[in-house]
């Protein structure tokens, strides 16, 4: 072992001493510890100067005195020295009757030492060793929908979702009882560390909810919150796939800034449903049974089969149909981003360095990011495909062969 | 490496025949520079041109404009160094007309220059057209790689621009 670890294993000794410390002193331990050898030398004290110290049997010097109150004080009481003379009795007294009151006072503070430690080591605090996971940060009333969501987007393999949030005990007990999988990291999800805790660098995708996880969060600045949020997500894993939820249409253009892969403003398609269900209904009812997570025809985004590439649309459309019954909706181009080395030529040259350098300096990241994606929604017959393509389908059943094989919960619809 | 070798391996010559190069070899100038002394600054005037043949040289150019009290120049600074085998040649611009320099030249170490001015130079190829040809077409083929090279580096950098304008 090198210097450097003995000194670190040291200083984690002094770390846990003082965080022991600090927890004594919070319980007001040492006060207790003061009053114990306040009773007990005032009862040595005492006895020893009492009338006629030479009546009680067994007493020698100070020290047997001392002895003596401990003995007593501790409710053990040996009888090997006792006071005969009424002073002494009185003075015995006393320090019996302290004697439950200062131990069960002593017992209280070390078993809600003890507990305290038990609610801190417990769920939410322990550090996520999942990858590929997908964080939720944030709770609302929503929050159920969407863990159901995830869930029933694929089937077979459930992702791994992890929690973020402030809401208290019972309420995650609550939530974990309904899904035994979910793990659960107990913070606000703005701050790095607790971002840290739950894996972030090694997740999948993340989303953020309106976060109203904690009385000191309202609906008002639930949006500053977010962005935040999404600032410090995407500073840390830029490359994650991350998922916003807006209450104020106003704050799209700032939480776009932040880089943000899909934004979704909570009730934007209200005024869209309720008109269209005034109008020709029906209409809505389709939509809700396309989101719902209850109904058997889910959305399903796969990859075009290997064998249909540069097919037409109208092409796939009908293989899927007939063979899986799916109906495909649209078509999901990824276009790739450009990277600094796109722009930078294969000699590099002084100004490359300089390009290069610059970006570097300015900490931000400007070529991060998922690829852009665009949808063409029922794109005409002679569509061509491309290998960036998935397409988007309505199905009972996730389509499965060999040519389809894919992330299972590429894109929640 | 001597001076004749150094005339002729390096570019703007490279086209020349024996006669030809011992011509030039007329006209340039042997000059020693200890470690450290600045043979060119950049921005001031000058009307020769130089070849490395011995020695290591530092070539410093500012890659950002003055700003009144906001001086990027001295930290916007790119900085490379070069060798005799480089076959590097300093000032060619100076040949065709008087104008600043474009970079900064330090000796890292002591180095042997040969130097040819442009007083010299146009003598030479007033004299014998077919070497003065000879020359400036390896010249003006220098110059139009170079002009190249800066509007690949205008493009790179104006689309680096556009990227971090567009975030």
């Amino acid at each position: 072992m090198g210097s450097d670890n003995i000194g670190k294993y040291l200083s984690g000794i002094t770390d846990r001493l003082r965080e022991i410390y600090f927890l004594l002193k919070n319980e007001k331990f040492f006060y207790l510890l003061f009053v114990i050898f306040f009773v007990i030398f005032f009862g040595a004290v005492s006895l020893f100067f009492a009338d006629r110290y030479y009546l009680t049997k067994g007493a020698g010097g100070f020290f047997d005195a001392v002895y003596w109150a401990v003995v007593t004080l501790g409710t053990v009481g040996y009888g090997d020295i006792v006071p005969e003379s009424t002073a002494g009795r009185i003075v015995a007294m006393m320090i019996i009757l302290c004697g439950p009151l200062i131990l069960s006072l002593v017992t209280a503070s070390i078993s809600s030492i003890l507990i305290e430690r038990k609610i801190k080591e417990g769920k939410g605090l322990e550090p996520v060793k999942e990858t590929g996971h997908i964080i939720i940060c944030g709770w609302n009333e929503h929050g159920d929908r969407v863990i159901d969501g995830l869930l029933h987007q694929g089937k077979g393999a459930s992702p791994k979702i992890v929690l973020i949030s402030e809401l208290d005990r019972d309420e995650v007990q609550s939530i974990q009882y309904k899904y035994k999988d979910l793990r659960f990291v107990r913070g606000n999800f703005v701050k790095e560390d607790v971002l840290a805790r739950a894996n972030l660098q090694r997740a999948a995708s993340a989303i953020v909810l309106a976060d109203m996880s904690s009385e000191g969060h309202s609906i008002e600045n639930a949006d500053e919150r977010t962005i935040f949020g999404c600032m410090a997500i995407k500073s840390m894993a830029p490359k994650i796939r991350l998922c916003a939820e807006l209450i104020k249409e106003e704050n799209r253009e700032h939480l776009r800034r932040t880089n943000v892969d899909e934004i979704v403003v909570r009730g934007e398609s209200a005024g869209f449903l309720l008109a269209t269900s005034a109008i020709s209904p029906g209409v809505t009812d389709t939509i809700m049974l396309l989101v719902n997570n209850k109904d058997v025809n889910k959305l399903w985004r796969v990859p075009v089969p290997q064998k249909y590439i540069d097919a037409t649309f109208g092409e796939i459309a009908s293989y899927l149909r007939n063979k899986y019954g799916a109906l495909t909706l649209a078509v999901v181009r990824e276009e790739e981003k450009i990277s600094l080395d796109d722009i930078l030529s294969d000699d590099s040259t002084f100004i490359d360095e300089f390009i290069k350098r610059k970006f570097e300096e300015s900490g931000k990241d400007f070529f991060g990011g998922r690829d852009d994606t665009a949808v063409t929604l029922n794109p005409p017959d002679d569509f061509r495909l491309s290998r960036n393509d998935w397409l988007v389908i309505v199905s009972k059943e996730r389509p499965l062969e060999s040519g389809i094989i894919g992330k299972l919960v590429g894109g929640a619809a | 490496m001597n001076a004749s070798d150094a005339i002729r391996r390096s570019f703007i010559f490279s086209s020349l025949d024996e006669e030809q190069l011992a011509k030039v070899l007329t006209i340039t100038r042997e000059k020693k520079f200890h470690k450290d002394e600045i043979i060119m600054q950049e921005g001031e005037k000058g009307d020769s041109m130089y070849l490395v043949v011995e020695g290591e040289v530092g070539v410093s150019k500012s890659l950002t404009m003055k700003f009144g009290d906001n001086d990027f120049r001295q930290t916007e600074k790119v900085l490379t160094s070069f060798k005799p085998e480089d076959h590097v040649i300093f000032g060619e611009m100076a040949l065709i007309g008087q104008d600043s320099r474009s970079a900064s030249i330090i000796a890292r170490t002591d180095c042997l220059f040969l130097g040819i001015s442009r007083g010299d130079f146009i003598k030479l190829i007033e004299a014998d057209s077919n070497l003065g040809m000879k020359i400036l077409m390896k010249l003006s083929e220098l110059l139009i790689n170079r002009l190249k090279q800066s509007s690949q580096d205008i493009i790179r950098l104006t689309t680096a621009l556009s990227i971090a304008l567009n975030k």
